[in-house]
């Protein structure tokens, strides 16, 4: 099955793009780094519930996920994200000490 | 000495004349927008805006080097509030596009909602930021930097319930 093509926030292309510390949830899918994305940095950034439950479990043929990463391996890097489902990227594991959170929060 | 103060009043005058030019490049938007708006110096919104524009950006930017401030306003698009677009997108009917331009910045805190394409686009834009916005409820992408965008930064935004439910097609996360 292959994910839509549509999302909270994407990079499809492009050198040197940073996503940080934002939040993605109920998108179709949270995040997408595009196959032709060079230096992208993605970090900080909590992206759940992507897609929201009432679409992956009702509508047929819809899916998604928290983070997609399209791009070829080292060419993004990932750092202290929350997710709990991606395609070549990492979700780490959710305990309290891994939640993203700014300077002084 | 009376020459003097007369000096000092002419000086003041001028000063006060330039600041007021200064603040009048500025654009302050608000209200109903039924064609695209392209600003050309350093915006903010200075009240809600319903957009009405169909198959075009909403806003667009015109010039490289400067901002547009939400300042803590809403822009909305045509999409329903509840279904958002329900399947059917409308191509290029961003809530806000870079328009080419660069440096460009879309400075929360805000919300772009319920716009039939993507909530803002940034397309041939190199050096860029979208900081501090909420993004919900638009039908194809809250954020999306296209190709030939670069050194663009997304940072501290809120992204909800966009995209499709359908492949390549309705709204999702509802």
């Amino acid at each position: 099955m292959t994910p839509n093509d549509d999302f909270g926030i994407g990079i499809l292309s492009g050198n040197n793009n940073l996503v940080e510390e934002n939040t993605a949830m109920g998108n179709t899918n949270g995040i997408i780094v595009g196959a032709a994305a060079t230096n992208t940095r993605i970090r900080g950034n909590v992206v759940m519930g992507n897609p929201a439950i009432q679409v992956s479990t009702g509508v047929s043929g819809s899916a998604g996920v928290d983070i997609w990463n399209q791009s070829p391996p080292g060419a993004t890097t990932f750092d202290n994200n929350l997710c709990t489902t991606s395609i070549n990227a990492p979700c780490p594991s959710q305990a309290p000490g891994t939640v993203p959170r700014k300077p002084g929060g | 000495m009376r020459a003097l103060r007369l000096c000092g009043a002419s000086a003041l005058v001028t000063i006060a004349l330039l600041c007021l030019t200064g603040t009048a490049l500025a654009e302050d938007i608000s209200g109903f927008i039924t064609t695209t708006r392209t600003i050309r110096d350093n915006s903010r919104l200075v009240g809600d805006v319903t957009c009405t524009v169909t198959g075009a950006p909403c806003i667009t930017f015109g010039a490289s080097h400067i901002d547009l401030r939400l300042n803590g306003f809403t822009i909305t698009g045509q999409a329903d509030p509840t279904t958002a677009c329900n399947g059917t997108i409308t191509a290029n009917e961003h809530g806000i596009s870079s328009g080419g331009q660069s440096d460009v910045e879309v400075r929360g805190p805000g919300v772009v909602q319920r716009f039939r394409a993507h909530g803002i686009f940034f397309t041939g834009t190199l050096l860029g930021k979208v900081e501090g916005v909420t993004a919900t409820t638009n039908c194809q992408s809250g954020i999306l930097i296209n190709p030939t965008s670069s050194k663009i930064s997304i940072g501290s935004n809120v992204s909800v319930r966009n995209g499709s439910s359908q492949p390549g097609a309705s709204c999702g996360g509802i």
